[in-house]
């Protein structure tokens, strides 16, 4: 290989190694920026990533479609469109899953997780929150002293554009998590 | 090949060779002028490429934990500036030895580890900012991918560790995820040509040996962790095949290796044939496999079972190109380890047909034949580490079955001591001809 190849290959290979980031960074802040948002209904538990450190998981109450809304079978791990639509409490919900795009309305691309009789799981294209590691903990004992079964109140904020959502903040009672556990510090 | 603990090993031997007239004084300093001064500073360089490159590891692995912390106050603006400056800066570093001409080990291991780390704390830090989901899987995968290049480009050893490892990490995560891990073969496929070509310059470098174990560990943890979608047992053959042509790819290539260190293929081939045949010493290595008992539902993936059967069919072809050969070369020992791949096949066939008894019997008698082999093979050439390593083998055998079996404290007892005894002769009688070798 002469040396300006090798210049020029050098050259390439760094300008893909910072595009591959940066071009994950712009899709996402077009969403943010573009997106219809959705407030997915959650309950949040707290694990850990070697390489991006502790995060809050979702469940996701919109991660299992009654079988009425789903069009088709699926196997496992296929490709599906959940097309979105919000309950009477203004929560997201998934009101049709289709192998098609389709061509109204807000929809997610999704995987099928696993099909019994009554209903479709199905993985949404969120399921983590990333948290500072010492509040991630606090988010999730948060949560459990604050849900009841009458009062459940914790929800992701999504913004959701052509198939691809991105999330906005993780609400506990009705405040953003980082405000509502300063909160927390405050009170006696 | 010629480094400091060569020289250092010939400044030893010639004024013995002398002295019992073998080389005459002329003849040693022909000899001390033909592979002419030690390499000056060897271990130095040595020191400070680990130096560099520890501290370069040091500083990637702190820059990514510094972000794994996740900093509450932190806008995304600013989360965007810190996920690219570092990877900006190691670029730049790796660019500036590159243009610079500096092509000594130290610049392109350091920069190649530093470039390879800062990348894998952006695409970490850019997942954390926007909540991307995902497992670890997606995560090894493109990093490793956008890795690879800085291996061709600055022939650096430590981004091809890099890869190895995280395509085997890949292959586990993804078959727990997906049932499958079909992409591993063409993943690996994409890094042979720049070990094949490490080992072509020189087989026995440093970068050779580490890149080689490196290789045969990820290979043989990758399969065990991508196999079996359908067919229970099919691993007893793929490994059957794969130790057989580490072990004779190791003794056609690299037997002129200087120490077993320096031979990772036929030394991992070595130690996996004995623990393998060992293994199926035992009945419950044949329980349950065969055709008769086929696996259905998840995560049993029988789209992609094909795989299995097409490296099971690579890795025999390779095995019996290289026991043909080694049958031509006569090289009897290489015969009794190359054994292994066909009696893996016959052992499993048999114990499909559910007569593993038959299976258990071969792997008795073909320890014991190991066992021996490698024993006299000690015993002829001299090698003590053989010696013991052949008694080790037939050590393990009976061991095991007095484990295995129901024989008394006394009679065990007595094997025990007898097995001892045989070790110790065979030491001080080969200490003893090496001692009369030298005198």
């Amino acid at each position: 290989m002469t040396q300006p190849l090798r210049v020029f290959l050098f050259i390439l290979l760094a300008a893909v190694q910072i595009g591959v980031p940066l071009s994950m960074i712009m899709q996402r802040e077009h969403t943010l920026r573009d997106g219809t948002l959705y407030k997915f209904r959650t309950a949040p538990v707290d694990p850990y990533d070697a390489f991006r450190g502790r995060y809050v998981a979702l469940r996701l109450d919109a991660s299992s479609v009654p079988s009425s809304a789903v069009a088709g079978t699926y196997a496992r791990q296929q490709p599906a469109y959940a097309g979105l639509g919000t309950d009477s409490n203004g929560f997201a919900e998934v009101t049709a899953l289709c192998a098609e795009r389709p061509e109204t309305g807000d929809y997610l691309r999704v995987r099928v997780n696993y099909v019994n009789a009554n209903e479709t799981w199905i993985t949404l294209p969120f399921d983590r929150f990333y948290m500072d590691e010492h509040d991630a903990p606090r988010a999730e004992r948060a949560y459990w002293q604050n849900s009841t079964r009458t009062n459940l109140n914790t929800y992701v904020a999504v913004r959701v554009r052509a198939g691809a959502g991105v999330i906005e903040n993780l609400i506990i009672d009705d405040l953003p998590v980082a405000e509502y556990l300063n909160q927390q510090d405050q009170s006696p | 090949m010629s480094n400091a603990g060569h020289h250092r090993w010939l400044d030893q031997e010639l004024p013995g060779l002398i002295q019992s007239g073998v080389l005459t004084a002329d003849a040693a300093q022909r000899l001390r002028d033909h592979y002419g001064p030690p390499p000056a500073g060897a271990a130095r360089r040595a020191a400070i490429i680990v130096c560099a490159v520890l501290g370069a590891t040091l500083i990637g692995g702190g820059i990514i934990l510094l972000f794994a912390h996740n900093w509450r106050g932190l806008s995304r603006p600013m989360r965007t500036v810190l996920a690219l400056a570092p990877l900006l800066c190691a670029q730049a570093f790796a660019g500036w030895a590159f243009l610079q001409g500096r092509t000594a080990t130290v610049w392109r291991e350091t920069s190649g580890i530093l470039v390879s780390l800062t990348l894998a704390a952006a695409i970490a830090l850019v997942g954390q900012t926007y909540h991307i989901p995902g497992n670890l899987a997606d995560f090894l995968l493109t990093w490793t991918l956008l890795t690879l290049p800085l291996v061709y480009l600055l022939g650096a050893t430590l981004p091809a560790l890099i890869y190895l490892i995280g395509i085997t990490s890949w292959a586990g995560y993804a078959q727990n995820l997906n049932g499958h891990a079909a992409w591993f073969p063409l993943l690996l496929a994409l890094i042979l040509p720049w070990i094949i070509h490490t080992v072509r310059r020189d087989p026995y470098s440093s970068r050779a040996t580490f890149q080689g174990w490196t290789l045969v560990l990820c290979l043989t943890i990758a399969l065990g962790l991508s196999l079996e979608k359908i067919l229970p047992g099919l691993w007893i053959m793929v490994y059957g095949c794969l130790f057989t042509a580490f072990t004779l790819a190791g003794r056609h290539w690299m037997r002129d290796a200087p120490s077993t260190w320096r031979n990772p293929f036929g030394s991992a081939g070595v130690l996996g044939t004995v623990a393998l045949a060992l293994l199926f010493t035992y009945e419950f290595g044949w329980d349950d496999v065969g055709w008769r008992y086929w696996r259905h539902g998840w995560p049993y993936e029988s789209r992609t079972a094909w795989l299995d059967y097409t490296i099971l069919t690579g890795l025999a072809t390779g095995a019996a190109t290289l026991i043909v050969h080694t049958i031509s070369r006569r090289d009897l020992l290489g015969i009794t380890f190359g054994a292994l791949a066909p009696l893996t096949i016959i052992g499993y066939a048999l114990a499909a047909s559910d007569i593993e008894g038959v299976s258990l019997l071969l792997f008795n008698a073909y320890l014991l034949v190991l066992g021996i082999a490698i024993t006299t093979h000690g015993v002829r050439t001299g090698r003590t580490g053989v010696v013991n390593g052949g008694l080790l083998t037939l050590s393990a055998l009976i061991v095991a079955r007095f484990f295995d079996e129901d024989f008394s404290f006394v009679v065990r007892g007595i094997a025990f001591i007898v097995i001892g005894i045989v070790f110790l002769t065979a030491n001080i009688v080969l200490a003893r001809r090496a001692r009369g070798g030298a005198a």
